[in-house]
């Protein structure tokens, strides 16, 4: 549980649960780490959860299928891509992003789990925490003897109580 | 996002998008740290009868941290960096990076169409949800068991068992 990091607009530490932080975590605010969330085109997926035991906050990222159509179209040629996360922040302030290049086939589930971050240029460290607000942006990159391609997916949203959500991409184990 | 740190990640995109295409190699220093802090993780992965990755001493990337990377390349040419950060202790460092190799060795399982649980637990042998979790306990980096939170045994010791077949990297 923490403060609301709107607190300063709002000058309601909980106004993220309705003042309620115990059982609930932002109801109406920009999204809960708990659910899919897909960009308007249909070419980025991020599905969330957090485990039940370990409290960390599970994401996993696919590109759409359109976006799989377009890359692997013969005038783009492109099977695989890179995804890293240029940026990541917990309630506004910068990490170090969580995740490292991985160099994957275009259908590839990129994911990851976040636990504990430390904060980019030496400003210490800390444990994710129910109501934090997670940001997090997924930056793809491609290329064929024809073509290049860097697109990128951002999403803010804050985290739900353990265990909510459901676990992927390898189903019941995620939620350990 | 204030505009010293859009400088600051404007920068970062710059120099990883140069490291994509040019790998730094390792200084002398960070090749013994990547060794030191791979040796035990891979003792575990080949007592427990897994194939061992072929982990590049180059890095990829630059997360805005004092870190070393390394680069996992497997046999598809796909690969994936992975980093150890400075300033940590050597049990946090074993601990950190065992977390991302179990996640490296639950793909290749998960390809291989194996049970992705590595190392197993050998307290809940037949739960297909729980595998050991790396942690430091007592500036020990251990393998845990998440569900009674006992110790299994240190990070570089399981015992040699074999843990669902032999996984190609």
């Amino acid at each position: 549980m923490s403060i609301d990091p709107a607190i300063t607009q709002t000058l309601q530490p909980y106004a993220y649960a309705n003042g309620d932080p115990i059982s609930k975590s932002d109801p109406t605010g920009c999204g809960v780490c708990d659910r899919t969330y897909t960009s308007a085109n249909g070419y980025f997926k991020v599905h969330f959860w957090r485990t039940r035991l370990s409290g960390r906050v599970g994401w996993d990222f696919r590109l759409g299928v359109p976006f799989q159509a377009w890359l692997s179209s013969w005038w783009m040629g492109i099977n695989e891509v890179e995804v890293t996360m240029p940026h990541a922040a917990v309630n506004y302030w910068p990490i170090a992003t969580p995740y490292g290049p991985h160099l994957r086939w275009i259908g590839y589930d990129f994911h990851a789990s976040l636990r504990a971050y430390t904060f980019i240029r030496g400003m210490g460290s800390g444990v994710i925490r129910t109501g934090d607000q997670l940001s997090l942006s997924w930056l793809v990159v491609g290329g064929s003897f024809w073509a290049d391609v860097e697109a990128g997916f951002s999403i803010s949203c804050s985290v739900p109580r353990p265990g909510s959500g459901t676990a992927g991409p390898y189903g019941p184990y995620m939620n350990q | 996002m204030t505009d010293d740190y859009a400088e600051w990640l404007r920068r970062n995109m710059e120099l990883n998008k140069e490291l994509r295409k040019h790998p730094r190699r390792l200084t002398p220093e960070e090749r013994w740290l990547l060794r030191d802090t791979v040796a035990p993780v891979l003792d575990d992965l080949a007592a427990t009868g897994m194939m061992l990755p072929d982990i590049l001493e180059e890095a990829h990337e630059d997360r805005g941290v004092d870190a070393v990377y390394g680069w996992v390349l497997e046999p598809d040419g796909m690969g994936c960096s992975i980093q150890i950060l400075k300033g940590v202790s050597l049990a946090d460092q074993v601990a950190m990076l065992a977390e991302q190799i179990q996640e490296l060795v639950a793909d290749r399982l998960d390809d291989s169409g194996l049970s992705i649980q590595w190392p197993r637990c050998p307290e809940h042998p037949s739960d297909r949800r729980h595998r050991l979790v790396a942690e430091v306990r007592e500036a020990s980096a251990v393998w845990t068991c998440l569900e009674s939170g006992n110790v299994i045994c240190t990070i570089g010791s399981l015992p040699a068992w074999r843990d669902g077949g032999a996984v190609a990297w």
